[in-house]
């Protein structure tokens, strides 16, 4: 099978996930019992208001043609409005997104700084303290709770960094230094526990390349030693972490919701448990949907990059 | 693949919960052996032990309230780990706030573990659409972060306060865990040699997976039973931390995390010790299952 057949086929599943996703919000919705206008409107809501939104809604019709308006409308881009504010749920969501995008990217980027230098010296000092030290640290990284280490780096900073502002945040457009102040302590919150997980892929990857023949060719061949950690050893390790770059960002979205109530920061994450407290719906099916829209895709992405840079994985082979 | 685990069948070594006994034997020398499980296992055993007896325990009724010492919250003999800020004993509000942390994280891990077994049997061991439709389930769980699905499960549901429905919605999003586990061991077993034995010997397919299967998948089911006690503590922690689940006054590790936030530059102790107390406990079913599988993986014979 060529990459471009594999591609297809690949998109084509993650489209399916997609659609069930999106039926299974639909599903879940239209179980709970009693009247969805209601769910929606809350409690005290005026009988005309709930045949507005019965109305909108379209509640009135089959259930079948609801079902096919739900997804007709989604295919359009058209998730529906939030019932406090009315805007379209879409571009909330949009608003909302570039705190979150911040915290995540500088999150995963204070990960991969840590993770990779920390795997090699653990897999090439194996069994020394150099090595017990970053397993060590790396396992501490992910028993703890994100927020909780946003907290205390709260507490940190604002003793001995007292310049760093400890709430809110400051769009890109304010300046990189400005935003970069906001997102760093946000960003390490987030970061830290997934450094963890990565130094400790990182350290069996290269466990694994070390033992490798063609290390010992390369070494044979009197390369310095450095070369043949480098050049040979750390570009074949990298491969399978770079990898879980897509999955970690999904992962990453979790800790973010309560990193950004920690930081008082107004990203997706807020606007989620507000939406959740509000009963506002049409907000919390979109973000459920738009959250799983771009997980598979992310996935498919670094799937395809990985096949397709990686000579060994032939495209037919299933996974 | 190694053949050795269980291939005689059920019959020749005794066995305890499906587990034989030389491997409990094994687990002794392990925990005596090895320091790091040893303490997990002190560790999970001191905090079971600490929520259980909370209510005998704990010095103070983690609810009153003194208010002579609310303004000065501080480390004290009467106090050790001091109190709030509505001077309330944070020691006793620790030890009751494991017995939710604890229950929880291991009532939802039962939960996903009883239900992703049965799932996971009946995928592996049946195959077909059954297989199909379970697979594709596991997918869509997994294609939203777990939070933020438990998140919107509670939304559906409207039921934020309640903890009942927090802790099955956190065993339901942990089902896929395990019946994915399970079903890799069940198509490992399957074909061997002693259930083809078995089916000819005239016993149902109910009976095969009963005393077959089963007893041959449950040491993977335990050992990552344990260490997903840990996750489901976190994310019980930061379901109340965002104030799901449990609400003020009723004292829960991440709530007082929540409590502690609004004040945290005044007095560090608040935010300190609900932190380390998550971390330890992780640590705890973390280090245990890490034993446990060194204990019960049959494929390392030491």
């Amino acid at each position: 099978m060529g990459l471009q057949r594999y591609v297809l086929k690949r998109t084509l599943q993650a489209v399916l996930v997609v659609y069930v996703v999106a039926t299974a919000v639909f599903v879940a919705v239209r179980s709970v019992p009693g009247d969805p206008a209601r769910l929606v409107l809350g409690g005290n809501a005026r009988p005309e208001e709930l045949a507005a939104v019965r109305d909108e809604l379209g509640l009135d019709e089959p259930i079948y043609v609801q079902y096919f308006d739900w997804i007709a409308d989604l295919t359009r881009g058209d998730f529906g409005q939030s019932i406090f504010t009315g805007e379209a749920v879409l571009s909330r969501i949009a608003g909302a997104a570039e705190p979150t995008l911040s915290i995540g990217l500088v999150g995963i980027c204070i990960a991969f700084l840590i993770a990779i230098p920390g795997g090699i010296v653990s897999a090439t000092r194996k069994g020394k303290w150099e090595d017990y030290a970053a397993t060590s640290v790396a396992f501490l990284g992910v028993s703890m709770p994100s927020f909780w280490i946003g907290i205390v780096l709260l507490l940190t900073a604002s003793t001995f960094v007292p310049f760093l502002p400890s709430y809110g945040y400051a769009s890109i457009s304010d300046g990189v230094v400005t935003w970069l102040s906001h997102v760093i302590l946000p960003g390490l919150a987030v970061g830290l526990p997934y450094a963890g997980i990565l130094t400790r892929m990182t350290r069996s990857s290269m466990l694994e390349v070390l033992s490798e023949d063609y290390m010992q060719t390369a070494r044979a061949k009197g390369l310095p030693p450095r070369n043949v950690l480098l050049k040979h050893g750390l570009q074949n390790a990298l491969l399978p972490v770079v990898t879980v770059a897509g999955i970690l960002f999904a992962l990453l979205l979790g800790g973010i919701v309560a990193v950004e109530v920690v930081f008082g920061i107004q990203g997706f994450g807020r606007l989620l448990i507000r939406s959740i407290e509000r009963q506002d719906f049409p907000i919390v099916q979109g973000s459920v949907i738009v959250i799983s829209i771009i997980f598979v895709f992310m996935n498919l992405i670094v799937d395809v990059l990985y096949t397709s840079i990686n000579p060994k994985i032939r495209y037919g082979s299933e996974a | 693949m190694s053949t050795d685990y269980g291939g005689h069948g059920s019959d020749e070594a005794t066995r305890v919960f499906g587990i034989r006994v030389d491997r409990f034997e094994r687990l002794h020398e392990t925990v005596t052996s090895d320091y790091k499980a040893a303490f997990g296992l002190t560790v999970v055993v001191a905090f079971v032990l600490a929520a259980i007896f909370a209510p005998e325990l704990a010095p103070y009724d983690p609810m009153a309230q003194e208010y002579a010492i609310m303004q000065s919250p501080s480390l004290s003999s009467a106090h050790p780990l001091g109190t709030d800020s509505f001077g309330r004993d944070l020691l006793s509000r620790m030890m009751h706030g494991a017995r939710i942390s604890l229950a929880v994280g291991l009532a939802a891990v039962a939960i996903a573990a009883v239900v992703g077994v049965g799932l996971g049997l009946a995928a592996g061991y049946y195959g077909g659409w059954i297989d199909d439709a379970l697979m594709r389930g596991v997918e869509v769980l997994y294609a939203i972060p777990f939070l933020i699905l438990v998140l919107a499960l509670l939304a559906v549901l409207q039921a934020r306060d309640s903890l009942l429905v927090v802790t099955a919605t956190v065993g339901v999003v942990n089902v896929p865990e395990f019946a994915r586990l399970i079903r890799s061991r069940v198509l490992a077993v399957r074909e061997a040699t002693y259930v083809e034995a078995a089916r000819a010997a005239g016993r149902s397919h109910l009976g095969v997976v009963w005393h077959h299967v089963v007893p041959n998948s449950l040491g993977p089911v335990v050992v990552q039973g344990t260490v997903r006690v840990g996750t489901a503590i976190l994310v019980v922690a930061a379901l109340s931390f965002l104030g799901f689940g449990v609400s003020e006054p009723t004292p829960s590790w991440g709530a007082m995390l929540a409590t502690a936030r609004d004040v945290m530059l005044q007095n560090l102790w608040f935010s300190l010790w609900p932190g380390l107390a998550i971390l330890v406990t992780v640590v705890g079913f973390t280090l245990l299952g890490d034993g446990l599988r060194d204990a019960l993986d049959p494929r390392d014979p030491q």
